[in-house]
């Protein structure tokens, strides 16, 4: 079976016929050719698929594409529309934040859902908001250390525009 | 595979139960989705013809008070949902605290209260609070609507009284007229992040102004086939005094009155010892909270 709907994926709208049923980790990496989505356990237990729906963080492998219609998705494309990294995705490289990088864009989009609802995360706020996440390269340490950086930085810009 | 199966999205309560009523099509419900489709990907959809997903029904996803008190929560209410009301921070603080302990943000943004339920999983962290809380569901079916306890309900792990025409469309919170009530939920697995449930406890004390415990409850997590208030350690508390020794008291008999209820199994060694410490330590930690909340009155 197959339905129609229109689904926001980095802020353009596309039109989408497909199962309703189909994961929306599928819809991304199959259909749209969104590859920067990686798919690692397919149980919700690892966090590599996270995307934000509507901001939030989810995992895209247990959001069936019926579920999503009208909605707005982002993913690791859309933090880089030019190409051009954006600061988080600069403080990952510059604090060593990533090694194999498999888990880089799930890391990524919950660091991003958090810095929307949270300015100032302390490291707690930041484990916290990692902790559907899983790493096993850098031990988390520089990770951390990039998600705090660039709250910073971001704090320190707006105070100098003020 | 779920993406064989027929997809339904009924807008309301009586057109999601009309559509069940059409019994010749096994239905899986989802809300969430966060564990049906763990499910579905590991044991395959079995007899499952048909999956009804409840997005679109608007009236399931409310958190409400009624004029006598009662707070209604709809079934497909979300994890992160329960965790930003003020409402339940308020009235079921107990249930806040066990929401915010429940898996990582990704599964908070999309499990659902009403799954949380009706999977029934020994683990599952909102259950023990509701329990406490004396929570009623509400279940519609072709014929009408049936209330009763959730501790009637959950009849062993995976196993509910729910019937296939039907769909559990709210969890209703009786308001109590308590004096001072305290709660805490503690909640014991092999990690922190991402914690699958192998013990907890929720207690609630209400202790009145003389210190005499006026309302004890009671009741553990992932240690009862089903879950209820563990009435004869209750017993021992309300109406007394909670001394150091009559909270031990309480807590050695609460682990035996649990442990009885099953056979011995090869972690009974640890987790009886384990269950009664928890006890313990909650009811003190409780007693404590009272204290200082009424030391500020």
């Amino acid at each position: 079976m197959s339905v129609e709907f229109t689904l926001t994926i980095n802020s353009m709208v596309h039109q989408i016929t497909c199962d309703p049923a189909t994961r929306l980790l599928d819809l991304l990496r199959d259909h749209l050719g969104l590859l920067g989505t990686k798919e690692g356990c397919g149980i919700g237990e690892c966090g590599t698929c996270t995307v934000l729906l509507d901001g939030e963080a989810v995992n895209a492998c247990l959001v069936p594409v019926g579920q999503v219609g009208g909605r707005a998705v982002l993913t690791v494309e859309g933090l880089a529309p030019t190409g051009e990294l954006n600061d988080l995705q600069s403080n990952f490289l510059k604090h060593g934040a990533i090694q194999c990088g498999f888990c880089t864009p799930g890391m990524l989009l919950s660091a991003t859902s958090l810095l929307l609802r949270n300015d100032s995360p302390s490291d707690e706020d930041i484990r916290e908001a990692l902790a559907g996440n899983l790493c096993r390269c850098t031990g988390y340490t520089q990770i951390v250390d990039a998600i705090r950086a660039t709250a910073l930085d971001r704090n320190n810009r707006q105070r100098d525009t003020q | 595979m779920i993406s064989q199966l027929k997809w339904l999205e009924p807008e309301t309560v009586a057109e999601a139960v009309q559509m069940l009523q059409d019994d010749s099509q096994q239905t899986s419900i989802i809300a969430g989705g966060t564990d049906l489709l763990v499910q579905h990907r590991q044991n395959g959809a079995g007899d499952k013809q048909r999956l009804l997903s409840l997005h679109r029904v608007k009236e399931l996803a409310d958190i409400s008070c009624m004029d006598n008190g009662e707070i209604r929560i709809g079934a497909t209410v979300r994890i992160a949902d329960l965790l930003t009301s003020a409402l339940l921070l308020e009235r079921t603080p107990l249930l806040t605290e066990a929401a915010a302990l429940i898996g990582c943000n990704q599964t908070r943004n999309r499990a659902t209260i009403g799954g949380n339920i009706v999977n029934a999983a020994a683990c599952a962290d909102t259950v023990p609070p509701l329990i406490i809380h004396d929570a009623e569901l509400l279940i519609q079916n072709p014929l009408g609507q049936r209330r009763l306890p959730l501790c009637d309900f959950i009849q062993r792990p995976y196993h509910t009284s729910i019937r296939r025409d039907e769909l559990l469309t709210a969890v209703c919170i009786p308001a109590v007229n308590w004096v001072n009530p305290q709660a805490a939920f503690r909640k014991l697995g092999r990690r922190n992040a991402l914690n699958i449930t192998r013990i907890s406890v929720a207690v609630l004390l209400d202790i009145d102004l003389d210190g005499v415990i006026q309302d004890a409850r009671l009741t553990g997590g992932s240690v009862m086939p089903s879950p209820h208030r563990i009435e004869v350690a209750e017993q021992e508390l309300t109406g007394r005094r909670p001394q150091a020794a009559r909270l031990r008291q309480a807590a050695a008999t609460a682990a035996e009155y649990v442990f009885g209820l099953q056979s011995e199994r090869w972690s009974t060694a640890y987790k009886r010892p384990v269950f009664e410490n928890m006890v313990r330590d909650t009811l003190l930690s409780v007693v404590d909270s009272q204290k200082e909340s009424a030391g500020e009155r």
